[in-house]
């Protein structure tokens, strides 16, 4: 299957050829990245659930807890953002309880509506005004900064206290990995290309990962 | 390829506005404590640069070089950057711009890691409350430094590495 594609960067229109699931399509002017298909939408869409539900029982379990003169305090990522807003510190709450939580939690949420359309076979302008609410939040997606906050704030607390890892923490730990691969797997492009005209002729492609076959 | 007129002067006055908000939110964020901590009722308030001085004198050199990374050197590196796109623009040195994209790509990547010590202080400030014996608080430095960050972003979002083709 034969694209044309617009680069981002410089706007010169690179024309591929056929689309191999393998090759990183660079532009010939700027030498940014133009295309990479992504991986079949069937995995992605299994990483997403596993990553929901990840998310959903890491919310409320403990990150750090914390021991001074045997008073025990722990923290998850409810009550930091909870204790944020308490004491008036609705900015910090904001800043973070959006790029933490809200961002990636829609990210997932409409990764997995669209993969649902295009199995429905039910692509529709709607779908693609989420495909850009999803490009326009994805870069203020922040989980990955708040990990190693934490790595960050242990190191700094274990010389004053005693510091347990809670499983809030390893649940995160889980979350991301699960997270970012299906980031990297989700092309985002791929739904513009096999359905842009709305007929989903190559869905089957999108979903298994066949390779599409030419028209001609 | 050719960009529309107004296009091209909205891209370039966003981009100059959340630079220059950036530069002017950095005062503050800089010179402002931090983060405030107490212990036995003694209260010590720490800025960036005097928290990462106490790491390094107490040889954490981990964290002194995180944090010293993370909230000094990557904002410093991401408006000198976002203002080097523009000078290239400005000044038509087109024969940068392909080294003018690759460090967009740059920008674009590192740009939220700056947010990490607002985290770290949200994190500490929330476990760290036991009253007389110890506690922590987000310091007057957090907001003007979290959009110091925002702003950063902003410009590098809203600049358009297209410009430096529009003129062919």
């Amino acid at each position: 299957m034969a694209i044309k594609k617009e680069c981002n960067y410089c706007g010169t229109i690179v024309e591929i050829e056929r689309v191999s699931r393998d090759t990183d399509y660079l532009c010939p002017e700027c030498k940014s990245l133009v295309y990479r298909r992504g991986q079949p939408f069937q995995h992605v869409f299994f990483l997403s659930i596993t990553s929901l539900l990840l998310f959903f029982w890491m919310l409320p379990s403990p990150l750090i807890t914390i021991k001074i003169l045997n008073i025990e305090r722990s923290v998850s990522f409810v009550s930091g953002i909870g204790y944020l807003i308490e004491s008036g510190r609705y900015l910090t709450a904001i800043i973070l309880g959006l790029s933490v939580v809200v961002i990636p939690y829609a990210m997932l949420i409409l990764r997995i509506a669209v993969m649902v359309a295009v199995r429905l076979k039910a692509v529709s302008p709607s779908v693609f005004r989420l495909l850009a609410l999803y490009r326009k939040i994805h870069e203020w997606n922040m989980a990955e900064v708040y990990l190693v906050g934490i790595l960050i704030a242990i190191i700094k607390l274990r010389s004053l206290a005693e510091i347990t890892v809670g499983t809030g923490t390893l649940l995160f730990l889980l979350f991301i990995i699960t997270f970012y691969i299906s980031v990297e797997w989700f092309n985002p492009n791929d739904v513009y290309l096999f359905c842009g005209d709305y007929s989903c002729q190559h869905a089957e492609d999108l979903l298994f990962y066949r390779e599409a076959e030419d028209e001609a | 390829m050719r960009l529309n007129e107004d296009y091209k002067k909205k891209v370039i006055f966003k981009s100059w506005a959340y630079t220059l908000s950036a530069i002017f939110f950095m005062f503050p964020a800089y010179m402002l404590p931090m983060m405030v901590t107490g212990k036995m009722g003694k209260i010590e308030e720490n800025t960036i640069f005097s928290g990462v001085v106490y790491f390094f004198v107490n040889g954490d050199y981990f964290v002194a070089s995180v944090i010293f990374v993370a909230s000094i050197l990557i904002p410093v590196v991401k408006i000198v950057g976002v203002v080097f796109l523009l000078l290239i623009y400005h000044f038509k040195a087109y024969e940068f711009r392909q080294k003018g994209v690759a460090l967009y790509h740059i920008l674009s990547f590192i740009g939220k890691w700056s947010m990490l010590d607002v985290f770290v202080v949200a994190l500490m400030s929330a476990l760290v409350q036991f009253g007389f014996i110890s506690f922590a608080k987000p310091g007057p430095a957090v907001i003007p430094f979290a959009l110091v960050v925002i702003f950063t972003i902003l410009a590098t979002k809203k600049f358009d590495t297209k410009l430096f083709w529009s003129d062919i």
